[in-house]
């Protein structure tokens, strides 16, 4: 679009992560010095800057497809070697940041009324601030160790966020739950680094030198699985999804900008560039054979997690908690859009194959975004109504009461269904038919694309039915207001529903902008190692086979909870299992956490009585041994002046004597 | 050598040296403990006039008068503040001032009693002098 | 160590190295029992010990001096300053004590005067004797204990005190014994360096123009009847300042004694 030098690129691209960050130091300080009210200020300039800048990206990078690496500088050097502060300025990443800082702004306004009476306000801000800075690292940069720092960064920030009312025994534990469960992911994902390290002989480890670089199939599998692993965790999918539900503990802005739009999409970011990055133009069937088995389980995950949590939201009672199983169900998607690989003599090149269905799951990643952090703001808006009451059991019949939220939560909830024209349908649609595609090839795994494209298809079922169930349950029925809430039982400020409304916006219009007129898919193209073949909008038949889907869902919502409020459904036992999270956590806690649990007591008991009476004996001997010379000052005068003596003696001893 | 050297009277000087330290250390009255020091300050000055007979340097005699100097200030100092002290506790015993000691130490006590003293000799009186007259009785004639 | 002992005994000249600890082991040995205990001390065995010892390392030390007037008078009054010191040290009343001590003073006077010293024996006399001694006893009077007393009657660790001793006097006469030795080998051209250098070097000791001592035909010192005129000249010329600070040390001494001795006298007062 326009034309920009090097340098100035390269200081936009800085801007990005740099102004957000800034602005988090600045809202620590204001909370330092108790200026709580500019904190808000500080953080919304801060992810205004970011996304300024971002704009400023995604129109530079329109004029060029190639990547442009921004160095600025060496982070360490170890040895010969060294990390390199570089961004990596293209399509994908410029896109991605751009909705990234894009969300983030409107959730720093809507917190601004959501968190008005916090007394932690300048903390939220701080690190809601400092979450997006490091998400901007992690998508801009051009090497694994700048990734990691990005990754972690956001897990932190996830962790601070999620446990934000740290008073709370259940937040704290959410958050810790979180954290730790995600680390197993960044161990493999620091193994994964490793092992690249290893075999391409150099740690500094830039994309382009993974991806051209010589390695032999068994360090493809092996380093693509243990980034799998990695994504796994930070994307929540089976078997490490345990901590997104638990997350909902968190403010509910902080569940739509992380647990929505933003950190569990890096996972997705992540084996969207390296699939097609590792399949690069290759032909050698080891090696594609290698990414293929990865790709494998990563859709074999995706489905089971699709799925699984599809019924587990269907037994939800709490609003945020269906939105976060709803979550966990749209990322299964993108997994299993990423799970389709290509063979070396299909239809079309395997290169093209893998590159599609990256295509697949970013574009659904984005529209995802748009009305899941809808979802969430809306859920927010509820609750803020309802004086935080989130159980659908308490609350009915809102949709008079709460017009803009009822408005905006219809809008999102048929994004998210699919429901066409809005965006959802597009993104969905192209996933489908990648799967479709991939089920009616002639290569050795059409049967297994054929199973995921039918998993999809009942998920796509389900979800429409527990969207509607939630919203049917919410905004119809009689209106009944829970106690809580006094006199908060209003719309909410404008300050709040301004962002639902450009979100609702956003969501109805971006799957039309961006998808069938080929935009995304234009701007995408250049994006390094991605060889997208040239693709146009038609009516197919998975496009239908989603829509009815959809709509059937729909109506079943409507039968069983629309016309006559709550009832009995028929599912009463898938009910009861799916409210009890399928008894997934209930192994976790048997099979893991309390040996765990027991080794630790045991391992402290030890401490408290082999080893710290070892410490206190080393520290107490000096005390004892000085006890015993105590003695010698008795206060007598001619006592010392003996000990002088002897001393005198001996020190002539020494010269004379003992010369 | 023919006549007493200069290691003749070191050694002399020496032996002085050393009973003074043995007295300071050993004995508890406090003006004895003063005494030998005293008597320490003897053996060094033989020690500086011996080296100045033996050298040819009359610089020893001259530290030797500063020497004593010293020890007549010393003197006259340290006499003032053992009567202080004497005021203080009534005895000349060095051992009740034990207030250097680490806090949580008890004093130092003797062990063993003294022995009780003994009958003072009886006050010497003189014998009657001279013979005595051989009168019964005085007379008084006026 | 060995050493040391065949580079002594290479030289002969001072044949008394290790042969010191017997007298001076015997001699602390007869201290340590005339110390005062509450039991008595065991005087005569203690006597005769320390007599023993004394005797023994005199002739010792002497061995070898040619028989004069002079050596005979110089262990006359050696040996009246060892008893002395040696009463001081043991006698239990502190007046009997002091007396020792005059009786020290008077000997080492002698030892000055046999030094080429006669100005300070004089002073020595004076000062001590005549008024240090005389300060002790009028202490003494006024700080009367009756015997037996824990002042008097009892020592503080007598066997550590001659143990120290002893050691001391054993080092110090092994030093002085081996280095003279070392010093005669070095003086011969042979290899040595002294600790106490106890020969006068090579270089004849007339440093300075006025003639401190006057030599007598085959050099040796002779005894001066201006020894007090040298002395001063000495004080004055090269010592001035230290005998003007020494003059200073007196008034502030006096003023202390005084200011110390009005305090008490003031906090008897009732």
């Amino acid at each position: 679009m326009f034309d920009l030098s090097a340098e100035a690129l390269g200081s936009l691209a800085l801007c990005v992560p740099a102004l957000p960050i800034l602005g988090a130091i600045s809202c620590l300080v204001l909370g330092a010095v108790k200026f709580h009210g500019l904190a808000p200020i500080a953080a919304g300039a801060g992810v205004l800057g970011g996304l300024v800048a971002s704009i400023g990206l995604l129109g530079a990078t329109g004029h060029f497809h190639g990547p442009f690496p921004a160095n600025y500088g060496t982070w360490f050097s170890v040895g010969g070697d060294s990390v390199q502060w570089e961004f990596r300025i293209d399509a994908l990443s410029a896109a991605m940041v751009a909705m990234v800082t894009f969300i983030s702004l409107w959730i720093v306004v809507f917190s601004v009324g959501y968190m008005h009476d916090d007394p932690g306000e300048s903390r939220y801000f701080a690190l809601v601030s400092l979450f997006v800075g490091a998400m901007a690292i992690l998508i801009l940069s051009n090497n694994l160790v700048l990734l990691f720092l990005g990754w972690e960064g956001v897990g932190v920030c996830s962790y601070l966020l999620v446990g934000f009312w740290f008073q709370k025994p259940e937040a704290a534990a959410a958050a810790r739950k979180a954290f730790l469960v995600t680390r197993l992911g960044d161990i493999a994902l620091l193994g994964a680094m490793i092992l690249l390290a290893c075999q391409l002989g150099s740690f500094s480890m830039s994309y382009d030198q993974i991806f051209n670089g010589k390695l032999d199939s068994g360090t493809v599998y092996f380093s693509l699985l243990l980034l799998l692993i990695g994504a796994v965790g930070k994307s929540a999918q089976f078997p490490l999804h345990v901590w997104l539900p638990d997350a909902m503990e968190g403010p509910t802005p902080v569940s739509a900008l992380i647990h929505a739009a933003t950190m569990v999409t890096a996972g997705v970011y992540l084996l969207a560039r390296f699939f097609p990055g590792m399949t690069g133009t290759t032909f050698d069937p080891a090696r594609l054979d290698a990414i293929a088995s990865v790709q494998d389980l990563a859709g074999a995950l995706g489905a089971v997690t699709a799925l699984a949590a599809a019924i587990m939201a269907v037994g939800q009672w709490d609003l945020k908690r269906v939105l976060a199983y709803s979550t966990l169900s749209q990322l299964g998607y993108m997994f299993m859009a990423l799970g389709v690989s290509g063979t070396a003599r299909g239809e079309h090149l395997p290169s093209e194959v893998v590159s599609m269905a990256a295509f697949a799951a970013i574009f659904h990643l984005l529209t995802h975004a748009f009305f899941k952090a809808l979802l969430f703001l809306s859920a927010g808006s509820v609750m803020h109504a309802m004086g935080h009451v989130i159980d659908m059991g308490k609350f009915s019949g809102l949709a008079k009461l709460l017009p803009v939220t009822h408005a905006c939560f219809l809008v999102g909830a048929l994004a998210l269904a699919g429901v066409p024209p809005l965006s959802g349908f597009f993104s969905k649609d192209e996933i489908l038919l990648v799967l479709h595609e991939g089920g009616h090839s002639d290569g050795p795994r059409a049967a297994y694309f054929q199973i995921l494209f039918w998993i999809a298809i009942a998920t796509a079922l389900l979800t429409a039915y527990y969207t509607f169930r939630a919203y049917f349950l919410t905004f119809h029925g009689e209106l009944k207001v829970p106690h809580e809430a006094g006199d908060h039982a209003h719309e909410s400020p404008a300050v709040m529903t301004v962002p639902l409304v450009v979100l609702a916006v956003c969501a109805v219009f971006a799957g039309l902008v961006l998808g069938p007129t080929g935009m995304l898919h234009h701007r995408l193209e250049g994006t390094a190692h991605w060889h997208l073949h040239e693709s146009h909008f038609e009516l197919s038949w998975p496009m239908i086979l989603g829509t009815v889907a959809a709509i059937t869902g729909i109506l079943l919502a409507w039968a069983l909870f629309g016309r006559s409020g709550l009832s009995k459904t028929p599912f009463g036992v898938i009910e009861k299992a799916a409210s009890a999270r399928l008894f997934i956590d209930d192994i976790y806690m048997v099979a893991l956490v309390r040996p765990l649990g027991s080794i630790g007591l045991a391992v402290s008991w030890l401490d408290r009585e082999l080893f710290q009476p070892l410490v206190e004996f080393a520290a107490t001997l000096p005390r004892m041994v000085g006890g015993r010379f105590r003695s010698v000052q008795n206060g007598l005068v001619q006592f010392y002046a003996l000990a002088m003596a002897l001393g005198l003696i001996v020190i002539l001893a020494m010269f004379t004597v003992a010369r | 050598m023919t006549s007493p050297d200069l290691p003749h009277y070191l050694a002399v000087a020496a032996i002085l040296f050393v009973f003074g330290l043995v007295g300071f250390l050993s004995r508890r009255n406090l003006i004895l403990m003063f005494l030998s020091v005293e008597l320490m300050v003897q053996g060094v000055a033989l020690n500086f006039v011996a080296f100045a007979r033996f050298r040819g340097n009359l610089d020893g005699q001259s530290f030797v008068l500063f020497l004593l100097t010293v020890a007549a200030c010393e003197a006259a100092l340290a006499l003032a503040l053992i009567l202080a002290l004497y005021r203080t506790r009534s005895t000349l015993d060095v051992s009740p001032w034990q207030e250097l000691r680490e806090e949580d130490l008890d004093p130092v006590e003797d062990d063993e009693p003294l022995p009780l003293p003994g009958a003072l000799p009886p006050i010497p009186t003189l014998p009657v002098a001279g013979i005595a007259p051989n009168r019964p009785e005085e007379t008084n004639r006026v | 160590m060995a050493l040391g002992l065949l580079a002594v005994m290479e030289t002969g000249s001072y044949p008394w190295s290790w042969w010191v600890i017997g007298p001076i082991a015997l001699g602390f040995l007869g201290v340590y029992l005339l110390l005062p205990r509450p039991d008595g001390a065991s005087i005569r065995l203690g006597a005769l010990l320390g007599v023993a010892g004394l005797t023994g390392l005199m002739a010792l030390v002497l061995g070898g001096v040619i028989i004069n007037v002079e050596t005979l008078v110089f262990c006359l009054f050696s040996a009246a300053a060892c008893v002395g010191a040696g009463l001081l040290v043991t006698l239990e009343n502190p007046a009997r004590a002091a007396l020792a001590f005059t009786v020290v003073i008077i000997s080492v006077s002698g030892l000055f005067l046999l030094s080429a010293a006669p100005f300070l024996m004089g002073a020595n006399i004076i000062v001590y004797a005549g008024a240090i001694i005389v300060t002790f006893l009028f202490v003494l009077m006024l700080a009367q204990q009756h015997l037996p007393s824990n002042a008097d009657s009892r020592s503080r660790e007598p066997f550590l005190a001659c143990l120290a001793g002893a050691g001391c006097l054993v080092l110090i006469l092994l030093a002085l014994g081996e280095d003279a030795g070392k010093v005669e080998a070095y003086q011969e051209g042979r290899e040595g360096k002294a600790l106490i250098a106890t020969r006068a070097p090579v270089i004849p000791a007339r440093r300075t123009a006025e003639a401190d001592l006057r030599l007598n035909q085959s050099g040796v010192p002779a005894l001066p009847a201006e020894n007090t005129a040298f002395l001063g000249a000495n004080l004055y010329g090269r010592h001035l300042v230290a005998v003007e600070l020494a003059g200073v040390l007196l008034v502030v001494a006096t003023l202390g004694a005084i200011a110390i001795a009005q305090r008490t006298g003031a906090g008897e007062a009732h």
